[in-house]
């Protein structure tokens, strides 16, 4: 790397670490992320795209570094057996079980029954993992291991455009593996039939995440991980049910993130707003809260501006449907009503595959 | 064209409510196209509803997440320019809200309907498990509907029937309210024509 783009590098780096830190940059940072949108735009098939890392951080980069003067990516690489591994649920894969280019799918079917509870006590979460992908996931482990194999990789060639790699690892709380291996319905179910149950199964996996967490933090050298929020929203749960089997959790593994010096960046989908106040009891200056345009974006700079750098949410329908001009409005407003210190513009979410280019550029842009 | 919307936790009973329904329409000589937001599995066999004379566009999702209410608003507004349908019924996923769904068709640039309804679809065989786990959701996908529909009733027990009357009397004390069994030809034919030209106006 020549000595221009290692500085370039260094100043994006600081004006994203101010940002955490609650200072105010020299400007709002843009920290976006994307994946199939770039197959699309990059004419790669997203059947390709998805199960090929190769393929999928070249076309990542590509398309990213032509869209404007990023400050770092979100996610570095993707595959789409990251999402078997974190909802333990089958997937519906383009070109093998869907069209080239239709959107990958996540099956909400039980595959994940109540006596795995059991083995999950019996045996050990990380022993009965192993043991679910190899029974019924096959292919899984395989397909991650070679996606983390290509990581190093990916993360040279971002940085070697002058572009940092800020979150491009994912873990979340037990809830999220077993709400998805149970299916949502299922699971909603044994929260209220047997919550000793599921509550003995989840403490079983967390030291498992944690240390899991860990290792790959020292191992890659991570800036900063996501820590993911999907079926945990507090738009769905009972606040009782909340403060039991969700919000715990999330607190040990942020602890972990931070002690191993990351940044745990909360990338909480759907609708957190009740429950906002609650990260007031996280480490300040330390996390970021990535929302979606669900969670009421202005209220959480309310609650926590003085406490949590805040990173969003140019809703992914205003980058599809909306216009230029619309997300430019957006983008300023939340500059200056979020911003302009403690806070990192990106998407709410992921920018959908069908965005428009013009209004991604409108995002990236808006921050100069 | 008139446009009914479905919501209801998962495993309530829309999709099967929608198709007894459509058939129903169908029958009165209404032309209707059925969009269904699942979450995962539609399991609906397209072709035998297309010789009913019901088109089925399938919206599906990986995640619980942002990407469905594009794909809602496209699906319609294509549907609208091909079919010129009498009726659409969107089957909101089982974890969406009719807020929500209301908050993507603003986006919906198509000619405007000449009615919207929006009915709540809830099973007394689980409320009482639901309620408890997830009361906002199961709240958010009754408070704002127009009519809500305690079905399964001939699953489920008297008590339970009537706790669900309560729920959503409590919840949602304006909207109209009918209990039903999906098993039920009489009832669902008086659903339809109550259906048939009910909405609100916009
Ligand atoms: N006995 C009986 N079974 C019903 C009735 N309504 C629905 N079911 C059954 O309940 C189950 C779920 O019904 P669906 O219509 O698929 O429910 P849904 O709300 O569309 O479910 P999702 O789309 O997964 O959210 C199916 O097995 C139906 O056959 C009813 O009135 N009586
Ligand atoms: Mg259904």
């Amino acid at each position: 790397m020549d000595a221009a783009t290692q500085r370039l590098l260094e100043e994006k780096e600081r004006r994203i670490r101010d940002a955490v830190a609650l200072k105010t940059p020299d400007r709002v940072p843009i920290v976006p992320l994307g994946d199939a949108f770039t197959a699309r735009q990059a004419g790669v098939k997203v059947s390709d795209f998805c199960t090929d890392p190769q393929i999928a951080y070249r076309t990542m980069i590509e398309v990213f570094s032509g869209l404007g003067e990023l400050d770092g990516i979100q996610h570095a690489n993707y595959n789409v057996h990251l999402l078997s591994t974190i909802w333990l649920s089958r997937l519906k894969i383009p070109g093998r079980d869907l069209g080239e280019n239709d959107a990958w799918q996540v099956e909400e079917i039980e595959l994940m029954t109540p006596e795995d509870y059991d083995a999950i006590l019996d045996e050990g979460f990380g022993p009965w993992l192993e043991r679910y992908f190899a029974e019924r996931l096959p292919g899984t482990a395989e397909a991650f291991a070679a996606f983390v194999a290509t990581l190093p990789d990916a993360f040279a060639a971002w940085r070697e455009k002058g572009i940092v790699v800020f979150s491009p690892v994912l873990a979340t709380v037990p809830y999220e593996y077993f709400c998805g291996g149970r299916s949502m319905q299922q699971f909603m179910l044994d929260m209220h039939r047997r919550p000793d149950k599921v509550q003995a199964a989840m403490d079983a996996a967390l030291p498992f995440l944690k240390e899991q967490m860990r290792q790959v933090i020292r191992g890659l050298s991570l800036m900063g991980l996501w820590i993911g929020g999907w079926r945990t929203a507090s738009e769905f749960l009972s606040p009782r049910l909340w403060e039991r089997f969700v919000f715990p959790y999330y607190k040990e593994l942020v602890d972990v993130a931070i002690e191993e010096g990351a940044i745990p960046v909360l990338h909480f989908d759907a609708d957190w707003t009740r429950d906002l106040e609650r990260l007031l009891e996280l480490p300040k200056g330390k996390c970021v809260l990535s929302l979606d345009g669900k969670t009421d974006i202005f209220k959480a700079k309310e609650i926590l501006g003085d406490h949590m750098c805040i990173m969003g949410d140019v809703p992914p329908r205003m980058l599809s449907l909306g216009t230029p001009a619309e997300v430019t409005a957006y983008c300023k407003r939340l500059i200056n009503e979020v911003g302009p210190g403690g806070f990192i513009l990106a998407q709410g979410c992921c920018i959908p595959p069908d965005a428009k280019y013009e209004n991604v550029k409108a995002m990236i842009d808006s921050v100069q | 064209m008139d446009l009914l919307s479905f919501s209801g936790f998962l495993g309530s009973g829309k999709t099967t409510l929608i198709l007894a329904l459509a058939k129903e329409l169908a029958a009165r000589g209404h032309r209707t196209a059925f969009i269904v937001n699942e979450v995962g599995e539609v399991g609906v066999d397209q072709r035998i509803l297309r010789d009913d004379g019901l088109e089925v566009y399938e919206i599906t999702s990986g995640c619980i997440c942002c990407q469905m209410g594009v794909d809602l608003v496209k699906t319609m507004e294509a549907l609208v320019r091909e079919e010129r349908p009498q009726n659409i019924i969107i089957e909101a996923s089982g974890v969406a809200t009719p807020d929500g769904i209301a908050d993507s068709l603003s986006y919906y640039g198509g000619p405007p309907f000449a009615s919207t309804r929006s009915i709540g679809v809830l099973d007394p065989t689980r409320l009482e498990a639901l309620i408890e786990v997830m009361t906002p959701l199961i709240e958010s996908q009754i408070a704002g509907v127009d009519e809500i529909i305690v079905t399964k009733t001939d699953l489920a027990t008297g008590a339970e029937v009537a706790q669900a009357r309560s729920v959503a009397e409590r919840l949602n004390p304006k909207a109209a309210l009918r209990t039903l069994s999906a098993t039920d030809p009489v009832a669902l034919a008086d659903l339809a024509r109550s259906l048939a030209g009910s909405g609100r106006t916009s």
